[in-house]
């Protein structure tokens, strides 16, 4: 489990940093790193590329004037891919969460075969 | 695939009766396909490559799934898939490195889901666990619900703690795969539910050991049998078994809703068993602690481990003949449409 995941909350409007190996005896709330104010210096370091987000709303218009660009659209999904810094996704939780349901980072996918 | 497997899974009583999906079309994710193999030469309907590296297949292991679910037995019938009347339709969505895209895959899902699909094994999984609401299992939820096709998915290899459920093992509506060995005891790596949102996971297991199975040329990939076949291990090559068996159910009910399907399949699930040393290897550190929680939970929690390793038990094909076939006399699930 190499990788992690971003979850946002639509509850208190932070995103979330889902640590699998942290994942079974705390549960997904523990584990949930707020970025209300600033990004989290433990991993500033590792993410300043552009990274790919999948941004499920329903309101088209949440993206409007943005940093991220617009990869794809998902209409079935109420998704859209896009791309972008970390710090504007956080933006956009931040500015605009009201209207944004769920946002995760691209995850790698792999064949499913391992150490036997 | 083997003979002994068929028979185990009870698809060679079904074979018996002309159930071996013909008609059925059956949607392939992974790393492409040897077309040149004699047990999968004119079973491919459709492909299109979503890698750019062209359809053939350089790792080798969708060639075994392919071989697993459809292969013909062309020189060995006891060589022969699950539902080895069934078509093929294949969607190479990896890279050299086995790895793939979260937006490539749902292109290749949607693709296949306009070719006409009925069933699609999905034998890739993510790096990191989900709750099952990440764009990739939403999209299998999406494709089960909204157009009938049924989602077989591997549970990945991240055993033995829980919570390794990835995506989109981890959606609600797919058909998640474990794997056991010969015995039906589960293997060590067989990732293990709940999901994070504790839903149980994986719904049922397969045989995931030692798997016989068509290998795609000059691939080195497994423990190599002959010069066309090889063995194969864990739940990627468990998975396939299953949609073999989806693929069977479909044929003879073909307006059977996928999610009575899946009901089929995981209520008439035979038996199948927990190692004790997986449930040592999942304790935390240190030996006294491990004792005296193992202790614990042999008598407290062997009903946890049970249900989020094993999910229903090992597959049955003839038992989710029957069960279906009983659920459709009482007139559920059928299509309105």
């Amino acid at each position: 489990m190499p990788d992690c995941v971003y979850r946002f909350s639509t509850a208190d409007k932070s995103i979330c940093l889902i640590e699998p190996a942290h994942v079974g005896p705390c549960l997904v709330k523990a584990c949930c790193l707020a970025l209300s104010n600033h990004l989290s210096p433990q991993f500033k370091p590792a993410f300043r590329s552009k990274l790919k987000f999948f941004i499920q709303t329903k309101d088209a218009e949440a993206l409007k004037d943005s940093q991220l660009e617009i990869l794809k659209n998902y209409p079935h999904l109420n998704t859209v891919l896009v791309s972008g810094f970390e710090e504007d996704v956080v933006r956009l939780a931040q500015e605009r969460g009201s209207r944004v349901e769920n946002i995760s980072k691209a995850i790698p996918f792999r064949l499913a075969v391992g150490q036997v | 695939m083997t003979y002994g497997i068929a028979k185990r899974l009870g698809a060679s009583r079904l074979w018996n009766q002309s159930i071996t999906g013909r008609g059925i079309l059956v949607g392939v994710i992974g790393t492409g396909i040897d077309l040149s193999h004699h047990d999968l030469t004119g079973k491919v309907a459709t492909s299109k490559d979503f890698s750019t590296k062209g359809i053939e297949d350089q790792i080798g292991h969708d060639t075994a799934v392919a071989g697993t679910i459809a292969g013909k037995g062309a020189k060995n019938w006891r060589f022969r898939g699950i539902a080895y009347e069934a078509q093929l339709a294949i969607a190479k969505v990896t890279q050299d490195d086995g790895s793939a895209e979260e937006d490539i895959l749902i292109d290749a899902l949607e693709w296949l889901a306009s070719q006409g699909v009925q069933v699609i094994n999905f034998s890739i999984t993510s790096d990191c666990v989900t709750d099952g609401k990440d764009p990739v299992s939403r999209e299998v939820n999406y494709l089960s619900q909204k157009r009938g096709i049924g989602i077989v998915c591997a549970a990945g290899n991240y055993g033995p703690t829980h919570y390794s459920i990835g995506s989109p093992g981890a959606a609600e509506e797919a058909i998640t795969v474990g794997c056991v060995n010969n015995r039906d005891v589960l293997r060590l790596a067989s990732s293990r539910g709940p999901t994070l949102d504790g839903r149980v996971k994986p719904d049922c297991v397969a045989p995931g050991e030692r798997v016989l199975a068509a290998r795609a040329h000059g691939t080195h990939s497994c423990d190599i049998h002959g010069d066309y076949y090889g063995f194969f291990d864990l739940t990627s090559f468990a998975t396939p078994h299953v949609t073999g068996i989806y693929a069977l159910l479909k044929q003879v009910f073909p307006k059977a809703l996928p999610a009575l399907i899946k009901r089929a399949i995981l209520e008439s699930c035979d038996k199948a068993y927990m190692p004790v040393i997986a449930k040592i290897a999942a304790m935390p550190t240190g030996f006294l602690y491990r004792l005296k929680a193992l202790l614990k939970r042999l008598l407290a929690r062997k009903k946890f481990d049970e249900e989020y390793s094993l999910g229903y038990g090992r597959v049955n094909a003839y038992r989710a003949f029957l069960k279906l076939e009983e659920l459709m006399k009482n007139g559920e699930g059928k299509e309105g449409a």
